[in-house]
């Protein structure tokens, strides 16, 4: 019964914070409005100090998503280590 | 594995990681950055073990400094980008105002080269645990 109670929980808690992130997305079919990648290109330099405007994206203003990415790298490398070991 | 091939990949070995190293370097200047970086390390790492075999290869690089190597990376990534976020609030500490300089970019300089280490070491331990020995052509 316990297991239930927090999964009702995180359920609940995820759809609400699902819900505040989806209501800021723009309107269908007026990408116009919240132009992300524009204000990427024009304040990628004056921000961060790093000329190349990709290399911002990656490790400063999205850097958790690149650690994300590197986590699943490992795990993924981890586990085929594990699996093909060739010593008998 | 031919005489010249072995010889020659023993002498070239040192400038491709050392390409690598430069792609590291000034991923925030030119195209490069820690992914490309990762993959031109490992291509000097695959032509010794062509020409080598495996034990040439696991003196240089024996499989505990993959996994040490791969857990001291990741614990700097990891706190770097918790410092640069909780403690200052602010994108890219440490940085200097002149575009098109080492310290340009901060901190994405140390976070190139770990992701570099990281990148070279997994895909090392992937290509150690798939490996045969039987086509090695004496």
């Amino acid at each position: 019964m316990k297991n239930t109670y927090i999964i009702i929980i995180f359920i609940v808690l995820f759809a609400l914070f699902l819900f505040q992130a989806l209501i800021a997305l723009p309107q269908f079919g007026f990408w116009q409005d919240k132009d992300v990648a524009k204000w990427y290109l024009q304040y990628g330099l004056p921000s961060t100090g790093s000329a190349n405007v990709i290399n911002a994206v990656i490790w400063d203003f999205r850097a958790f998503d690149t650690l994300g990415e590197k986590i699943v790298l490992i795990a993924a490398a981890l586990s085929v280590f594990l699996i093909a070991r060739r010593r008998d | 594995m031919n005489l010249v091939a072995k010889t020659v990949t023993k002498i070239i070995f040192p400038f491709i990681v050392l390409f690598g190293v430069y792609l590291a370097f000034y991923g925030h200047l030119n195209p490069g950055g820690a992914f490309t970086a990762g993959v031109v390390v490992i291509t000097a790492f695959v032509a010794l073990l062509i020409t080598e075999g495996e034990e040439g290869v696991r003196k240089v690089f024996p499989e505990i400094k993959m996994i040490s190597t791969i857990a001291f990376s990741c614990f700097m990534i990891l706190l770097i980008i918790i410092f640069e976020f909780f403690v200052f609030a602010r994108w890219s500490l440490l940085h200097i105002q002149t575009p098109m300089t080492l310290w340009s970019g901060g901190f994405t300089l140390f976070l190139n080269l770990a992701g570099m280490l990281v990148i070279a070491a997994a895909l090392i331990m992937i290509i150690y645990s798939l490996i045969e020995e039987e086509w090695k052509i004496k």
